[in-house]
């Protein structure tokens, strides 16, 4: 049956092929599949041999990276922190990565998605770094704050009475719940990663900031490139500050793009009698106020609220998670409205009402001994200078040598910003709203010291913008393509800054990282100590208070130690009010101690000693990284 | 509703946000113990009850999107856990089923709700003449 079916169709094929050549028919493809060939095939003509190269650099950087991060040995690191432990293969691959990005940023054209590959390449290298390379969570406040979601989820609930985290516990809230729904003990899962998560979360909002103020994809890219390249200040890490400064830039980026101010009145004094008399000086502040014309992005009315609504939430969040972030906030949207770039007049006195409520009544506890010595702080400019540049200017040759690096860096970014606004100034475009949120955290420095750092976060809340305006003195360009001399220009700014940058970021890293064995010592100590006994230590970088944070007394013997107040010392370990005490010696202790004072003033091993004359006094727990020594301060019963 | 303009790439974010739901409370409730369990609970905080709100208001933004999801889903964890351990009744299962709650009847109510443009805006510049003053000799003689 078959047979005879089938000669009648050959034949009919060969007559066929007689007569014509026989054609395959083209299969039917799936939409979506068709759409991808057709995006494949368009690529690949389009592909041209230039942009091979900085794939292939950006491959092999990579490549080179993770093949020299095991040769990373920590055991060497001297005060000039990692960049004392970085292989010369590291550099290579930094410098393939910079060649890569400065070809691609200059090609003919823009490719934001392998431009985007290049920037999570480089954050991994420069944020991830120590998550592979240190066994255990770096940095001691982290630790600290994995203590505080463990008191809120053992306890259920907040006691402001402990300290000022428990005054704006917003941050550890959020960590509990998510700590419990993904069914972890505790929170120090989510240490490690950190720095590396939150810095690809700045990128989102970053983009959408730059991308409100300017056309230039290049302009764009190269902010966010110098953005990573100059943020040395650390406070990535697992804290409420980290969150924060996202919610911060996210605020920012919907104002920026949603609410820009499409109508501009030119405020009376300009037109004022004065200013008539002085037309040159007229007309710079008339340019200020209508330069930039970039109209927000159309939104319906109820998207309007929804945003409005979205800033709202967000900024409550972040009143009850940090105290400084919401004030940064406040003072750039109010400097934003001032001078008429964004549209919503009500946001700031919401803003406002939200902190004056949370500040009265939730952090009550905190603010009630504090309120005095924080009202006759303010406005002291010179005691905030001191506290935040004279007093840090001291230590080891090598951390020294940090510390003037980073205050270069930060100096330098500001000038950079400053000069960037001058040459976009002369090419036509003043970008009032990038200056204005540059200099929005200033009055910041005159409220508080906040513990020495307050320079440092007013670098950090001006950095976004700063480094916007940096990038704009070697972008935008004259020329569209890019000639050499943009790309030359990239690389060695890149290279300059990234140079400086494993100083300034990592400067610290011999105090800042933790051994194994450092955990091991704390570990012990809470499973030796009771509940109610004295944990001393000489200073607080210690991987510790991440668990039963409200159960035991630490104290800190530092000042005793400098003053070599020994008389003090003993009186506060041997309080008879606590049983036990412990005193826990570590590496990151001793590392600190020789970076930030001379030589011989803190002696580990003389503290030892002394303290071993006293029979009451024993040595419990040694490994090569800590020590820990046990005081009992009551008689045993006969 | 007009299902016309619901072509495939239209479903995918609904499908993702329900789907993300459901392993997020199977995983919990479940008590999976199981190192995909973090990562779940991560992506589904992280972004999928601020994404679903975004959508149900007619923002369906490519990359701005991801950025403000992230921002309002940690906004609400945050809010939610705020409000019930200030109001005393603190339970992670009661967290879990508000967000999943919130991120699935915007979900479902996404279909019904028509997406509108917002007008073009216009830039206008305004100045403000100077308020016209009274001659001092003027006031003088008054």
């Amino acid at each position: 049956m078959t047979d005879q079916t089938q000669k009648p169709l050959e034949s009919k094929l060969l007559a066929q092929t007689a007569s014509e050549p026989l054609r395959l028919k083209q299969l039917p493809l799936s939409r979506a599949s068709s759409k991808f060939l057709e995006w494949v095939n368009t690529w690949v003509k389009n592909w041209q041999p230039a942009q091979v190269l900085p794939i292939i650099l950006m491959i092999v950087g990579s490549a080179v990276w993770l093949f020299s991060l095991p040769q990373v040995n920590l055991d060497r690191m001297n005060d000039l922190g990692l960049v004392s432990t970085l292989p010369i293969t590291a550099w290579i691959a930094l410098g393939l990565l910079t060649i890569s990005f400065s070809l691609v940023l200059t090609a003919q054209k823009v490719n934001s998605v392998l431009i985007l590959f290049h920037m999570i390449i480089l954050v991994f290298m420069l944020y991830g770094i120590t998550a592979i390379v240190e066994t255990v969570p770096r940095f001691g406040p982290s630790w600290r704050h994995a203590g505080v979601i463990d008191y809120i989820l053992r306890n259920e609930n907040v006691n402001p009475r402990i300290d000022a985290y428990f005054n704006w516990p917003g941050f550890f809230i959020m960590g509990g719940l998510i700590t419990q729904i993904a069914g972890l003990d505790s929170a120090v899962y989510f240490l490690k990663w950190s720095p590396f998560f939150f810095q690809l979360l700045y990128m989102g909002p970053l983009w959408m900031i730059y991308n409100s103020l300017t056309r230039s994809r290049r302009l764009i890219w190269f902010g966010i490139w110098v953005f990573y390249l100059v943020n040395w200040v650390g406070q990535d890490y697992f804290s409420p500050q980290a969150m924060n400064f996202f919610y911060y830039l996210v605020i920012l980026a919907i104002l920026l793009r949603w609410f820009r101010s499409s109508e501009v009145t030119i405020p009376r004094l300009v037109n004022g009698k004065l200013l008539q008399q002085i037309p040159k000086i007229q007309g710079v502040i008339t340019q200020v106020f209508t330069s930039e014309k970039a109209p927000p992005v159309p939104t319906s009315l109820t998207q309007k609220a929804f945003f409005l609504l979205m800033m709202v939430v967000i900024y409550f969040v972040s009143v009850t998670s940090h105290q400084l972030t919401q004030f940064a906030i406040l003072f750039s949207v109010l400097l934003l409205l001032i001078f008429q770039r964004i549209t919503p007049k009500a946001l700031p006195i919401i803003m406002l009402v939200l902190s004056g409520m949370w500040i009265a009544y939730m952090a009550s506890a905190f603010m009630a001994g504090r309120l005095k010595g924080m009202l006759e702080a303010f406005g002291q400019l010179e005691t905030a200078l001191d506290a935040n540049l004279v007093n840090r200017m001291n230590g080891s040759p090598g951390h020294m040598v940090v510390t003037q690096l980073r205050l270069g860096l930060t100096l330098g970014v500001w000038l950079a910003a400053m000069l960037g606004f001058v040459r976009q100034w002369i090419r036509g475009t003043l970008e009032t709203s990038a200056a204005l949120l540059v200099a929005a955290p200033f009055p910041l420095l005159i409220m508080q010291t906040y513990g020495g750092e307050m320079l440092m976060r007013i670098y950090m809340f001006s950095l976004p913008l700063a480094a916007f305006l940096a990038a704009a003195l070697i972008f935008p360009i004259i020329k569209e393509p890019p000639s050499w001399r943009y790309t030359v220009a990239v690389g060695l700014a890149s290279a300059v800054l990234l140079g400086v940058f494993w100083f300034g970021r990592y400067g610290n890293e011999r105090m800042e990282y933790f051994t194994p064995a450092e955990v091991a010592a704390v570990e012990f100590t809470y499973q030796h100590a009771e509940p109610g006994s004295l944990i001393a230590t000489v200073t607080t970088n210690l991987p510790y208070k991440y668990i039963n944070y409200e159960k035991y007394k630490y104290v800190k013997l530092e000042k005793d130690l400098v003053l070599g107040d020994m008389v003090s010392l003993f009186t506060t370990l041997k309080n008879p009010k606590y049983d036990h005490a412990y005193l826990l010696l570590t590496r990151a202790q001793e590392a600190y101690v020789e970076m930030y004072y001379d030589p011989g003033l803190i002696d580990f091993e003389k503290l030892e000693n002394q303290l071993l004359f006293d029979p009451q006094i024993k040595v419990i727990y040694t490994n090569p990284d800590a020590k820990i020594l046990e005081i009992t301060n009551f008689e045993a019963a006969p | 509703m007009n299902w016309k303009d619901w072509g495939w790439k239209r479903w995918v974010w609904p499908l993702v946000l329900i789907l993300s739901t459901l392993a997020v409370s199977l995983a919990a409730f479940q008590n999976w113990q199981s190192p995909l369990r973090p990562l779940i609970t991560l992506w589904f905080m992280a972004i999928c009850p601020g994404m679903a709100l975004l959508r149900v208001f007619g923002l369906r933004l490519a990359a701005a999107g991801w950025t403000l999801a992230i921002a309002f889903s940690l906004a609400l964890d945050t809010a939610v856990g705020i409000a019930l351990l200030y109001s005393g009744r603190w339970s992670w299962q009661t967290g879990l089923v508000i967000l999943a709650a919130i991120t699935l009847i915007s979900t479902l109510l996404e279909p019904f709700i028509k997406r509108s443009e917002g007008p073009q805006p216009v830039i206008v510049v305004t100045k403000v003449p100077a308020r016209p003053r009274k001659p001092r000799a003027a006031a003088k003689t008054e």
